[in-house]
């Protein structure tokens, strides 16, 4: 399956995809973005097609919340991916916002590769 | 709330969440040992100074604490863990080793964020790189802080919780 992972922090996205892999999914792919414009732009783009996306929240330009509902807001073909957030902001009323916008789980930084399993298992094939 | 942070019972409890937030960064994701040192706390009628090692990231509380998180180290300790983290070799801080450097403050400040839920939500800054040595950060004086040090095969560093008491 393809991943698009969306952090500013480009050591983050290599930690995120690294973890994805140390967790026995079975990537193709995986696609970055260092910010939820670049993701919109990627997930348009002629290669978009992903099944899950992962966003940090905290990023320049458009945030993880925003990026969110405008995929949310998108096209049939990309307003259904299954999106979890991977963030440092755990607070209660962060995660209903997130959840209310169309998050479908959360993964608080720091994680483990079991902790990605436990949320994304669901999502992956 | 208040008034009540600034007593050294709740200090040590700071110190306690500050090693727990650090110990999960570390064993989460570098793969190295640290060992907690003393806890400074700023005594009372000392106007607070900021940090003025090699590298320090800042990230600032704002909401239910107003304050914020220092990671502050030599510059050959930061070097080393960013490698740590990311796998790759650095002999500049610049790039992608401040970036990952800054994301092991940022998870260190939110995992105290968390364990500080009861003051209310506290919003997190993105983090910010000082380095170098001919420089000088101004903060306001009546901020209070502890610090909590550390100590790694790689070498010392502390972090630094200030806050606002009001
Ligand atoms: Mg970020």
């Amino acid at each position: 399956m393809r991943v698009l992972i969306v952090d500013d922090s480009s050591v983050m996205r290599k930690i995120v995809a690294r973890g994805l892999r140390q967790a026995d999914f079975q990537i193709d792919e995986i696609l970055e973005a260092g910010n939820g414009q670049e993701g919109l732009d990627v997930l348009n783009g002629p290669n978009g097609k992903v099944d899950l996306i992962l966003s940090d929240w905290n990023m320049p330009i458009m945030d993880g919340l925003t990026f969110i509902k405008n995929v949310r807001g998108g096209s049939p073909d990309i307003n259904k991916i299954p999106i979890a957030m991977v963030t440092t902001e755990g607070g209660e009323s962060k995660v209903e916002a997130a959840d209310a916008a169309g998050a479908n789980g959360h993964i608080k930084k720091p994680f483990t590769p079991d902790m990605l399993k436990e949320v994304l298992g669901k999502f992956m094939k | 709330m208040k008034e009540e942070m600034a007593s050294l019972t709740m200090k040590k409890e700071f110190a306690s969440l500050i090693k727990e937030a650090v110990h999960d960064v570390f064993l989460t994701f570098l793969d190295t040992e640290v060992i907690p040192g003393p806890m400074i706390a700023k005594k009372e009628d000392d106007t607070y100074r900021p940090p003025e090692t090699e590298v320090t990231v800042i990230i600032n509380f704002s909401g239910g604490i107003n304050g914020g998180v220092h990671l502050a180290s030599p510059l050959h300790l930061s070097l080393k863990l960013a490698s740590l983290f990311s796998g790759e070799e650095y002999d500049t801080l610049l790039g992608e080793a401040g970036d990952g450097f800054g994301e092991l403050g940022n998870m260190i400040a939110g995992g105290l964020q968390t364990r500080l839920e009861r003051f209310g939500e506290i919003n997190l800054t993105p983090p910010t790189i000082i380095s170098g040595t001919d420089y000088h950060m101004q903060y306001k004086t009546n901020f209070d802080s502890i610090k909590q040090y550390f100590k790694c095969p790689e070498g010392p560093f502390y972090i630094e919780f200030f806050f606002w008491a009001g």
